[in-house]
């Protein structure tokens, strides 16, 4: 009889026991399910942060190899006049205007540009700038058809990153995607037709003497006799000196010198020729260096 | 010889009961023992899990830290930062419009002018042109309006030339997503 009251003692004290240890067990597994779950979210959230980073990643590859360093205004003006090069354009001018309420880890300024030329060459001109992923965009643009040429008035808004800006590398997802998208896209194919002409009656381009090859032009001991080549005035720049440290003038003039746009100030040398005065947006005058000879630029 | 009447509780019956409770205590105590194994190795189940999740987020880790941006890396950054901010990445591009209106021209009608505003809600194009016919007209309009980019066209405005030619004005309102 007593061994049996101690054989049920015992046993009741052995199921305490046990009881004593299902409890904790089942408090630790609680604790663990927790961290588990803690570890799961953590592990997701780097996962989703390094596979985000890997998408920067490549869109930093990208950016590197298609865009341009437009790291301050000067560099916005030498690509827009730059990007002129071959084209026939006729007219190229370039005002820079302050923008307001900029957010402050950016900088910015209006750009008005007017050019005037073939539609194809125009066309060719937007081709290019797109095709350099700019950080411009559109505020309005007009476009306007005359006999022979199109002149094209644009207004952009340009931005470039201020040294030291390091708050400011953040990128949202969407914003990821949509410049991966937009540094994805593929030129499209120039119109086949002058859209300000009717089809079959389109202007005709005009070379000038400058765009022939060697072997159109005549003998070479005729041009010896000719007179050194003039520059043509193609338009103005009107600069901001302060955001600009290789500009000293407001106004700079775009003239046309051997195939390309330079920009001058008074006082610069172009070929045989000092620029003397300028009258912006109407004319500039040069002075050839050796006679003495004063020229009058205005528009063709 | 003795002989009386035993008032004792059974012998037999207590006998029983005790091995009985003892019975009982024994299962009971087995069924205890087998529910805290059975979550003994459950807890191993999830002591294991959590391992291997912490390896994943040390491995997680370990490749974020790895593909940290150089300081030429956040140059070519600080300039995408500038390409989104200034929404060109996100507005029309200006020889995508050009492309549009080329392929809604009819080979009769030629351009005048062309105005592109993106600051209306929707961002819409004026179109100045000069059409041979009047079917050129509704040509160039039932073209236009066929493209996906393009949400509402309306004629603003038609009337003859002393040449004989009809000038029309035509409004466009683009739609700001390409549709699929």
């Amino acid at each position: 009889m007593r061994a049996m009251t101690i054989a049920v003692v015992a046993l009741v004290l052995v199921n305490a026991a046990i009881a004593i240890l299902r409890q904790s067990a089942s408090t630790d597994r609680a604790a663990l399910v927790d961290a588990a779950s803690t570890l799961s979210r953590q592990a997701d959230d780097y996962r989703f942060s390094t596979e985000r980073r890997r998408e920067l990643d490549l869109l930093v590859a990208k950016a590197r190899s298609y865009t341009e360093d437009t790291r301050d205004i000067g560099a916005f003006r030498d690509v827009l006049v730059g990007a002129e090069q071959g084209l026939s354009i006729d007219r190229l001018s370039l005002e820079f205007r302050p923008e307001e309420q900029l957010p402050p880890e950016f900088g910015g300024s209006r750009v008005h540009a007017s050019l005037r030329g073939r539609f194809v060459a125009i066309y060719d001109y937007l081709e290019r700038l797109e095709a350099m992923f700019l950080p411009l965009s559109t505020e309005n643009l007009t476009l306007r058809g005359d006999a022979s040429s199109v002149t094209l008035t644009v207004q952009w808004a340009a931005r470039w990153p201020l040294i030291g800006s390091e708050g400011a590398l953040e990128l949202s997802p969407t914003e990821v995607s949509s410049l991966n998208q937009w540094l994805s896209a593929e030129p499209r194919s120039r119109p086949d037709r002058d859209i300000f002409s009717f089809r079959g009656v389109e202007a005709v381009p005009v070379t000038r003497v400058s765009e022939l090859p060697p072997s159109a032009l005549p003998p070479s001991e005729d041009r010896q006799e000719a007179e050194p080549e003039r520059p043509v005035l193609t338009g103005f720049v009107l600069a901001r000196p302060e955001l600009e440290p290789d500009v000293r003038r407001r106004v700079l003039a775009a003239l046309r010198y051997e195939g390309e746009v330079r920009l001058v100030m008074v006082g610069d040398t172009i070929g045989a020729y000092v620029v003397d005065r300028m009258e912006a947006r109407d004319s500039v005058t040069l002075t050839r260096a050796d006679t003495g000879e004063r020229i009058l630029l205005t528009f063709e | 010889m003795k002989s009386g009447i035993y008032l004792g509780p059974p012998l037999g019956g207590a006998r029983g009961l005790g091995k009985f409770l003892v019975l009982f205590g024994v299962i009971g105590t087995l069924f205890h023992l087998g529910i805290y194994l059975g979550q003994v190795r459950e807890f191993e189940a999830v002591r294991s899990d959590v391992e291997r999740r912490d390896g994943a987020v040390a491995n997680a880790y370990s490749l974020l830290v790895e593909v940290e941006l150089a300081e030429s890396e956040r140059a070519v950054l600080a300039r995408l930062r500038a390409l989104s901010e200034s929404g060109a990445p996100t507005s029309i591009l200006m020889t995508e419009l050009l492309q549009l209106v080329a392929n809604a021209l009819p080979d009769e009608v030629a351009l005048v002018g062309l105005s592109f505003d993106p600051s209306t809600s929707p961002p819409s194009l004026l179109v100045e042109a000069l059409a041979q016919r009047e079917q050129d007209v509704t040509a160039l309009v039932r073209r236009m309006a066929a493209s996906s980019r393009v949400a509402a066209t309306r004629l603003l405005g038609e009337r003859s030339a002393p040449d004989g030619m009809l000038s029309v004005r035509l409004r466009v309102d683009l739609n700001t997503v390409r549709a699929p």
